[in-house]
């Protein structure tokens, strides 16, 4: 490319990265997939996802896709502005009490989940071949204050460079689930919450809360739980993903 | 700032998602964890849009904020002991199996070679030998200086040419 630089690399060099780039493509379905969170997470309608077809596409063929595709995203957007402003006033007085309470649980439980074995994955192509991790036996419920499902996200105010923090959060929490660290799952949701209570990935917070009540065999506010996430993001793309844990708990 | 509009950030998205996607598998994120990544990629270039110097192209940007993702990715998992992945299976495959096998002793032959060199060399190689994009755009992306780039692409090839040759 330029006299400067030094090192050739070998003549194999362009057909490995010809076949590696062949292996590593995107599975069927990924782009539309990614693409709806990628809405669902700023708040985006049909101006995004009808642009590329993702929201029509065949091979998304998912009724999420339909409910952002349509007016009614636009109009949801448009409509959150004014609810979360009330909504989260509300919260928030009883959220900075949740949070200096969690602080204590956190501090108490300690944080282990960053550096676990990852075992568990999250899309559905994955979920199926993933390796199953057993939970042991169902400890007993533990007091544990969970923020409750937070109104649509202001993703417009949420500072850029929290999203790597809360992936972290919200990764460890994963992980603990699946492999049974349940009061370690806790802690990183309950820290999520009190940090993030309107997040850019609260809806993926409710989601594993949900799970995590299953697990801990805390099945009626599970579900009390995922109703209410309903009611509140009844498009989110979420809710596949609790409809099946919560069937799979049946 | 956001995209000027959505419909600009769609083709964007359209454009680069195999590229970013690519990028960060290059750079070490498993398939399991890169549908997240991709994601946090394009969310936070939504966000960022306004830091965005409309007279660069977009894809060193893009890829820009992937090696950062990757870098998080990194950081939070690099006390983990791996956990062998499952091959992916290519159902319809239309190719020979002799293909198909030659195929992915390439793409494992490369990453065994890539695995050698430190996250800031792998950013810089990639972009420049795997995805083309020349050293000043690849400087402002990272936004480290000229000579740096430079520094680690040199580092980096000879690592890679020592791996390939099958030097320790």
């Amino acid at each position: 490319m330029s006299e400067r630089l030094p090192g050739e690399l070998p003549e194999e060099w362009e057909d490995l990265g010809r076949a590696d780039a062949s292996e590593l493509a995107p599975p069927a379905g990924a782009k539309d997939r990614v693409q709806r969170r990628v809405a669902v997470t700023l708040g985006l309608g049909a101006g995004f996802l009808a642009a590329t077809g993702a929201g029509s596409s065949a091979a998304a063929g998912s009724s999420a896709a339909a409910g952002l595709g349509g007016a009614g995203a636009a109009g949801g957007a448009g409509a959150a502005g004014g609810g979360t402003g009330a909504a989260a006033t509300g919260l928030a007085g009883s959220l900075l009490v949740k949070k200096l309470l969690v602080m204590g649980v956190v501090a108490a439980v300690g944080v282990g989940g960053g550096t676990a074995a990852y075992l568990e994955v999250r899309s559905e192509r994955a979920r199926s071949r993933a390796p199953v991790v057993t939970p042991p036996p169902a400890p007993a419920p533990v007091a544990r204050p969970v923020a409750p499902p937070v109104p649509e996200p202001a993703p417009a105010e949420a500072p850029v460079d929290t999203l790597g923090e809360e992936r972290g959060l919200l990764d460890g929490a994963r992980q603990d689930i699946a492999r049974g660290k349940l009061p370690e799952a806790g802690a990183l949701l309950d820290r999520h919450a009190a940090e993030f209570p309107s997040g850019q990935l609260a809806e993926e917070r409710e989601a594993l809360v949900i799970r995590l009540l299953l697990r801990e065999g805390r099945e009626r506010e599970a579900r009390s739980r995922a109703q209410r996430f309903r009611q509140l993001h009844p498009r989110s793309i979420q809710l596949p993903g609790i409809d099946d844990a919560l069937r799979e708990r049946r | 700032m956001g995209f000027p509009d959505d419909t600009a950030f769609a083709a964007a998205y359209d454009t680069e998602f195999e590229a970013v996607w690519l990028y960060l598998r290059r750079l070490g994120v498993p398939e399991a964890d890169v549908e997240d990544a991709v994601h946090d990629v394009f969310v936070v270039a939504h966000r960022r849009y306004g830091t965005y110097d409309r007279a660069r192209p977009l894809r060193p940007w893009l890829l820009g904020i992937a090696f950062r993702i990757a870098a998080q990715w990194r950081r939070r998992h690099r006390l983990e002991v791996p956990v062998a992945q499952p091959e992916r299976e290519f159902p319809d495959d239309a190719r020979a199996p002799d293909e198909v096998v030659a195929s992915r002793q390439a793409s494992r032959r490369l990453h065994a070679a890539l695995a050698r060199l430190d996250i800031d060399q792998r950013a810089v190689v990639v972009m420049h030998d795997l995805n083309g994009i020349p050293v000043p755009e690849i400087a402002s992306a990272l936004d480290v200086p000229l000579n740096t780039v430079y520094s680690r692409l040199r580092l980096g090839r000879a690592k890679i040419t020592a791996a390939l040759r099958g030097e320790p």
